[in-house]
């Protein structure tokens, strides 16, 4: 036994094109109003889950917020995870997979994905309320990274979890 | 006291942490890249900037700028970094309907809002430090080489930006061809907030095969 990597050049090219393809869906104007809703509904569960532990917050739309102490925030493209899902997405399209395997990946990815995008969520609406300097860093810099890292996480484990009869030949 | 619970809660009954995560490529980086991500943000962000614009002066006077006008510079009053496209287009000026050439636009931007293009140094240093365990001096050559690499995508991403919104301030308007803008703000969209984020990834792939290594499989 010893590792390869499986042709390298041609999974980078299907690779960019698939997130080239899937970020190009993700602005087109149909699609749009989908990814407010979906972010409205990420709004929605992460304000469900701190009121479920005790905490207080109102949602509007893809708005939450404390009126108590003066916060609000908007989920808005890039803090909705869907950038990220988009590239771990484009990498298992691009994996000479079986169909069953893409379908099983796609969807765990898109969980793991979000379950962690969720903690992001309500951490960022604890920080924003404690400091907004923290708020900034942890928003725009720390989480998506942290995600991105997730990403890696789950693409190697479902890899290295394919069995080898669903890898099509190369 | 009982000496038997004294003897539990001693000092000599403290052992150090066997911390597991920091023996593999991903543990060591959701330690090292938080880290580093913070010590960029509140202490290096500033020499960072300048950095950034003092190495992307010279691109963006050959790739953007035109030739008689500064490429960036920083507004003394706002601390906004100012920059000039060339564009030498010809437009029709919406309140007077007359067609007007247009060589250059010049627009100002919020320095926290750039700051994108230059965390990317210290996220990549964090990848490439989890590379491995410990540290020695034959990584130093492949983490300067990334470093580079790091650079350059720190510095063309910035001058696609300068480019972008210099055209995207023409085509975005209300009467402005809905392909032109909707290509516009894709662009606007890969450039400014995949793209700075992405970069160090790439880059860290590229260059340390410690990272590739998560990608590979045993084959039979």
């Amino acid at each position: 036994m010893r590792a390869s990597p499986r042709r390298t050049q041609p999974f980078i090219l299907a690779f960019a094109g698939a997130a080239l393809a899937q970020f190009a869906i993700l602005l087109a104007a149909p699609i749009r109003p989908l990814v407010e809703g979906f972010s409205g509904d990420l709004a929605a569960l992460s304000a469900w889950l701190i009121r479920a532990a005790g905490g207080a917050c109102v949602r509007h739309a893809a708005v939450l917020s404390s009126p108590a102490r003066h916060f609000a925030m908007e989920i808005r493209d890039g803090c909705n995870g869907v950038n990220v899902v988009v590239l771990l997405w484009s990498a298992i399209l691009a994996y000479p997979a079986s169909l069953k395997w893409k379908l099983i990946g796609l969807s765990g990815g898109l969980a793991a994905i979000q379950i962690l995008n969720l903690l992001r969520l309500i951490s960022l609406f604890y920080l924003g309320q404690y400091s907004w300097s923290l708020f900034e860093l942890a928003h725009l810099y720390l989480w998506e990274s942290l995600i991105i890292i997730d990403g890696m996480i789950v693409f190697s484990l479902w890899i290295r979890r394919l069995p080898q009869k669903s890898v099509r030949a190369v | 006291m009982d000496p038997a619970i004294a003897a539990k809660i001693s000092p000599g009954c403290v052992k150090p942490v066997h911390l597991a995560a920091l023996h593999s490529v991903v543990g060591r980086a959701v330690v090292y890249v938080p880290v580093a991500i913070a010590a960029w943000w509140f202490l290096l962000k500033g020499p960072s900037l300048w950095l950034l614009r003092s190495l992307a002066w010279l691109p963006l006077a050959i790739l953007v700028a035109p030739s008689n006008l500064d490429p960036v510079r920083v507004d003394p009053d706002t601390h906004e970094w100012v920059f000039n496209v060339a564009v030498n287009t010809v437009l029709t000026n919406p309140q007077t309907g007359a067609r007007q050439r247009i060589s250059s636009v010049e627009f100002a931007a919020n320095e926290d809002n750039l700051a994108f293009f230059a965390f990317g140094w210290f996220s990549y240093l964090a990848l490439a430090l989890s590379a491995r365990e410990g540290f020695s001096t034959s990584q130093t050559k492949g983490i300067l080489r990334g470093l580079g690499l790091q650079t350059a995508v720190n510095v063309l991403s910035l001058a696609a930006y300068v480019f972008i919104n210099g055209y995207g301030s023409l085509v975005n308007t209300p009467h402005g061809p809905p392909s032109a803008v909707w290509f516009y703000e894709y662009a606007y969209y890969l450039v400014y907030l995949v793209l700075p984020f992405v970069g160090p990834f790439a880059v860290g792939l590229l260059m340390h095969p410690e990272w590739r290594a998560l990608f590979m499989v045993q084959e039979r």
